[in-house]
């Protein structure tokens, strides 16, 4: 289209250069908080070694470990080695598996973005249109169904909606396989259940803020100009509601990533929320560590890449 | 400040030899008749409608080829939905306009579409009424490939001379609405309802919103670009100054009723209605040294959703006999061309 306001122009590089490395500079400071926190959580409970030995471990064997592991450093000393470990991707061995730690996880990540993409884009296929829809007839019926499916989908935790799913598709009616990860139908339940709940939110976001900017004086303008319903409800409207919907999707995202953790529980989905929960039952603190900091660092950068998606939608943010 | 009045009155004397010349165009262009719009009051949950608010009720009146109406009257006195009636952004509940003979009410929506390209409004409030999402550009050339009259560079062309018209660097077609001050918007608002080379325009308080040496400005860019485009002007406006300087004819709103409506010279000059009295008395003079006689209205408006028997007026009017909470008057003629809704004109 002519006129398209995606070039940046001259003076404004100088505000998306600045804006952009500020952004970069708090993502690092918020992952050095990560493996902090990381860190944190296996000496919560004070020396690790017990949480990690069985407790018909000798004397020996325990003295032993607390050395191979270096809990007998001072804390800070530990906390750098474990820092250095991370910056070099080494989460150490597996205490089950034998394997490293980070790459059992990264071996399991595209199940669970498998997962996770498809639940999003579940959930969005469903919420965008029902919200436009609820916001341009507002308090009609269409209006109230949409409320009613959002609130639905609001109320029903990941792991009801997905027992009761499989009770429905696979017991009853025999349709979809309840667990595991073999092709295109095996993903269709995990995804509905997960993306459900998400979806709940967007509609009810889209519809606010789309009735909110059909309430404006240049949607007015746009039908004086004499534009069809679609152009002024999607060009002009849906444009400017956006902006919330995506700051939503983004920590949307975050909690889809968290509500992996149950759903692959509940579908034996073999995705690294899986891999986290079967390395907590079995004390397997490296993977449990280099699991916790793979999604919160992908969580992390999700949120980056909205903030700069924002310099592109919003021109009155490169000033800000 | 000052300079910009100044410059308002020089144009405004330029001006004159033009009114004339265009009332003898006594050719119809629009035509009102007994237009109503109501708004239900919604209730609570539990009890449904509770009545109506009515912002234009029985507003008769026409407009001619190239001339200027001025639509007067306080805040909350239907100015605004009247204006948007006629492009049926708000659909009126009663009445009838007739655009060049046509009733438009009766329009389905692609015909409705069409006769927008030709009734075109500026806004009330630059600053909401330009699509922040979009460049300048493509806000004032999207009517034109809406209504296939352009494409591609010849829309581009169009658009550039646009904006050149309305005092504006076509370079900054590029940039966001956000980037220019009120008055430089209000230029964009015109470019973007000219462009389409509309026979009606309306400017729904197209000034209300700037600075008094802004609104000079635009006031005269209006009269110039009317000069050269030749549409007829409905300005609707509080500002009973600016409607002087611009308009053939003045019509007075009241409660969303009509009640005097005659060529701007009579209105001003020899006002019948004790309201167009009340009003004019208030307008300020920049003179220190004359004074007037100031008519103070006493009470508030009556609500629209709950109008008073009889003359709508009759409450605040000084000059009130015993028909008048009885009987509502009817718009008359009292003099040629000038009407007026008021029982004691009548005895």
């Amino acid at each position: 289209m002519p006129y398209s306001r995606s070039i940046i122009r001259e003076g404004e590089v100088k505000y998306v250069k600045k804006y952009l490395l500020q952004r970069l500079l708090q993502t690092i400071v918020v992952l050095v908080g990560i493996t902090l926190i990381v860190f944190i959580i296996l000496h919560l409970t004070g020396d690790p070694t017990h949480l990690l030995l069985p407790l018909e471990a000798t004397k020996e064997e325990i003295t032993l470990f607390r050395h191979q592991m270096g809990f007998d450093k001072p804390l800070y000393a530990q906390y750098l080695h474990f820092l250095k470990g991370v910056i070099h991707g080494d989460f150490g061995q597996s205490l089950r598996h034998g394997q490293p730690a980070l790459y059992l996880v990264v071996e399991r990540l595209p199940a669970t973005i498998e997962l996770t993409v498809a639940a999003l884009a579940i959930a969005l296929a469903i919420a965008i249109p029902v919200g436009i829809l609820s916001a341009v007839k507002p308090n009609t019926s269409t209006d109230h169904i949409g409320m009613i499916v959002a609130l639905m989908g609001q109320s029903m935790p990941i792991y009801w909606s997905g027992l009761m799913l499989i009770l429905l598709l696979t017991v009853k009616l025999n349709l979809l396989p309840a667990f595991g990860r073999s092709g295109l139908h095996s993903l269709i339940m995990p995804a509905i259940s997960l993306g459900f709940f998400s979806m709940a939110r967007i509609v009810r976001v889209t519809r606010s803020s789309m009735i909110s900017v059909l309430g404006k004086d240049f949607i007015r303008t746009a039908k004086a100009k004499g534009l069809t319903n679609y152009r002024v409800i999607v060009l002009h409207a849906f444009k400017n509601a956006a902006i919330p919907i995506i700051t939503l999707v983004g920590m949307e995202l975050g909690t889809l990533l968290g509500g992996a953790v149950i759903t692959e529980t509940i579908f034996a989905w073999p995705g690294v929320g899986r891999l986290a929960i079967q390395a907590i039952y079995n004390r397997d603190f490296p993977v449990v560590q280099a699991a916790v900091f793979t999604l919160a660092v992908i969580f992390v950068l999700i949120n980056l890449l909205v903030d700069i998606l924002y310099t592109y939608l919003d021109p009155r943010v490169r000033y800000g | 400040m000052h300079e910009g009045r100044a410059t308002f009155r020089f144009e405004k004397i330029k001006s004159l030899g033009k009114v004339l010349v265009r009332m003898t165009n006594s050719q119809e262009i629009l035509k009102v008749e007994a237009l109503e719009k109501t708004f239900p009051i919604h209730g609570s949950f539990f009890s449904k409608k509770r009545g109506f608010v009515h912002a234009v009720s029985k507003v008769s009146f026409e407009m001619f080829k190239g001339e200027t109406l001025g639509i007067v009257g306080e805040s909350g006195c239907g100015k605004t939905t009247l204006g948007l009636c006629l492009l049926r952004i708000i659909e009126p509940t009663g009445g009838k306009i007739f655009f060049e003979g046509k009733d438009i009410l009766f329009l389905d929506r692609m015909k409705l579409q069409a006769l927008r390209k030709r009734i075109q409004i500026i806004f009330q409030d630059p600053f909401g009424s330009l699509d922040p999402q979009w460049s300048v550009g493509r806000i004032v050339g999207e009517g034109l490939t809406i209504h296939k009259i352009a494409h591609g560079s010849e829309m581009e062309d169009r658009v550039d001379t646009m904006l050149k018209k309305v005092g504006l660097n076509p370079e900054y077609k590029f940039r966001s609405p956000n980037e220019f001050s009120g008055g430089q918007r209000q230029r964009i608002g015109i470019a973007r309802a000219l462009i389409l080379e509309p026979e009606l325009l309306i400017g729904d308080e197209p000034m209300s919103a700037l600075d008094v040496s802004i609104q000079a400005q635009i006031i005269n860019l209006l009269t110039q670009l009317q000069n050269e485009f030749h549409f007829s002007f409905l300005m609707i406006s509080h500002d009973l100054s600016a409607v002087k300087y611009v308009s053939d004819r003045v019509g007075v709103m009241y409660l969303g009723k009509l009640v005097e409506i005659a060529r701007s010279h009579d209105i001003y000059h020899s006002p019948h209605h004790p309201y167009t009295q009340a009003l004019l008395s208030a307008i300020p003079l920049p003179d220190p040294t004359t004074r007037k006689k100031r008519i103070i209205l006493r009470g508030d408006i009556p609500s629209p959703a709950n109008p008073p028997t009889g003359c709508c007026f009759h409450t605040r009017c000084i000059k009130k006999i015993d028909i008048c909470a009885k009987e509502e008057p009817k718009l008359k003629e009292v003099k040629p061309s000038h009407y007026c809704a008021c029982h004691i004109q009548e005895a």
